[in-house]
């Protein structure tokens, strides 16, 4: 909790992605036009929350291993933080969408996807919130959450593989290594995913000193 | 650990058919609801429709069947079994079980669905093999979630909770293979389809085996 360089990072990359993710030259291509620039804030919000829900199925391993609490307390604050990741994602995905597609959302496999993993980690609240004993609590939530870690992976990152998807890289659209490859795009795409999942895990430590806080009170 | 799962499977086996009135219901509820299909349709149905309202009848029934699954497990009976056998081969035993109950049940239902509503599917054994390999890996998802489930105050609200997002993929993949099985009749078109829900259900049942002594642990 004493280093400091790592969220100075983490401040400096966000800043930076999103100066140089505005001003940089970025490849002119049809339909996308200077949309592109969105994939510095959309698709970064994905690999944040995929790195949260690991860190947060982490704790969960943790926590079954030696059934200490605050491995609990940080699964907790790990996932929640995961969802506001995956809901700014969506959110701008569908500007995306709706500037690129036409509309706010459409039945792609890759949306149904996050949309039921989105479901599964709200029902993992809903679960915590009804059992009342605080040990059977922690248990069976950290069970869960590594069962909705597996599943979110095969929804989201094998499911959509199998069909056609409106997103690059899948059934016959350009691939996403494609206007990847553009050295522009790289030099801002992976500090800005760097720094998102920085300030993911800063987001998540400070709800988590706060939740500390109010449990020693 | 193999006889002791037989024989966990035997005495679920013996128990339930002792209270047959579970397993009737169960029959009762696909009836009814075929019937209030066929009423509801006139007899009359595009073939998307019937696979859509089979599936779902079929995913509610399973949801039913599983729900009662640790009924006695987890509650009065859970120092007696805790002393007696070992967790993983309990959670098998109830997969193993639900799988059985649930492949005869949906097979039951695709008899009693075709009788009232017509049977539109061309290629039957690969429908056939699509429920079974469904029904297992719908089994094994409900069991595992029905352990979580009999954790909590609120067993049949947390359980449709958990489960339905969990089976949704599930079934939207089930959905798109019967929808093929409609049209064609090459196994190869949906080999993929089978085989993913081939690997969900064992990733599930690995998953169970895991993570089921932490459940059971009280």
């Amino acid at each position: 909790m004493q280093s400091k360089w790592w969220k100075i990072l983490g401040i400096i990359l966000v800043l930076y992605s999103i100066i140089a993710g505005l001003l940089m030259p970025v490849p002119r291509l049809n339909i996308l036009n200077e949309t592109i620039r969105n994939l510095y804030f959309h698709v970064t919000m994905w690999f944040s929350m995929i790195v949260l829900m690991f860190l947060s199925m982490k704790q969960s391993f943790q926590f079954l291993k030696g059934f200490d609490k605050i491995h609990d307390l940080k699964a907790e604050t790990y996932a929640s933080t995961g969802i506001f990741m995956s809901l700014l994602g969506l959110t701008t995905g569908m500007i995306w969408a709706q500037f690129t597609w036409g509309t706010f959302w459409v039945n792609d496999p890759k949306l149904n996807g996050t949309a039921v993993s989105l479901l599964i980690y709200l029902a993992y609240f809903v679960l915590r919130n009804s059992i009342e004993n605080q040990d059977s609590k922690a248990r069976v939530s950290a069970i869960y959450n590594i069962i909705a870690f597996v599943m979110m992976i095969v929804f989201i990152g094998i499911l959509p593989r199998m069909t056609d998807s409106l997103h690059p890289g899948n059934g016959g659209n350009p691939a996403f290594g494609n206007y990847d490859l553009d050295s522009n795009m790289r030099m801002v795409f992976y500090p800005a995913v760097i720094g998102w999942i920085l300030i993911g895990s800063w987001i998540s430590q400070l709800r988590f000193r706060i939740k500390l806080l109010e449990i020693n009170k | 650990m193999f006889k002791e799962i037989i024989e966990l499977v035997l005495k679920d086996v013996r128990l339930n058919w002792r209270e047959r009135n579970a397993i009737y219901s169960l029959l009762l509820y696909v009836l009814c609801t075929s019937y209030i299909a066929y009423l509801s349709f006139e007899g009359i149905i595009n073939e998307r429709s019937w696979i859509a309202l089979f599936w779902i009848i079929v995913l509610f029934a399973a949801m039913n069947a599983s729900l009662q699954s640790f009924k006695r497990e987890l509650n009065y009976q859970a120092l007696f079994f805790y002393t007696i056998a070992r967790p993983r081969a309990i959670i098998i035993a109830k997969i193993t079980y639900n799988s059985g109950l649930l492949i005869l049940l949906n097979l039951v239902s695709y008899t009693i669905f075709s009788t009232f509503l017509g049977n539109p599917i061309s290629n039957t054994i690969t429908f056939i093999l699509c429920i079974v390999i469904g029904s297992s890996a719908i089994a094994s998802l409900l069991t595992l979630i029905a352990a979580i489930a009999s954790k909590t105050n609120n067993n049949g609200g947390i359980m449709a909770v958990l489960s339905m997002p969990l089976l949704l993929p599930l079934l939207i993949n089930l959905i798109k293979t019967s929808e093929i099985c409609l049209l064609e009749n090459e196994f190869y078109l949906v080999d993929n389809q089978i085989l993913f829900l081939f690997l969900l259900n064992i990733a599930t049942i690995i998953l169970s085996y895991l993570l089921f002594p932490y459940l059971w642990r009280d």
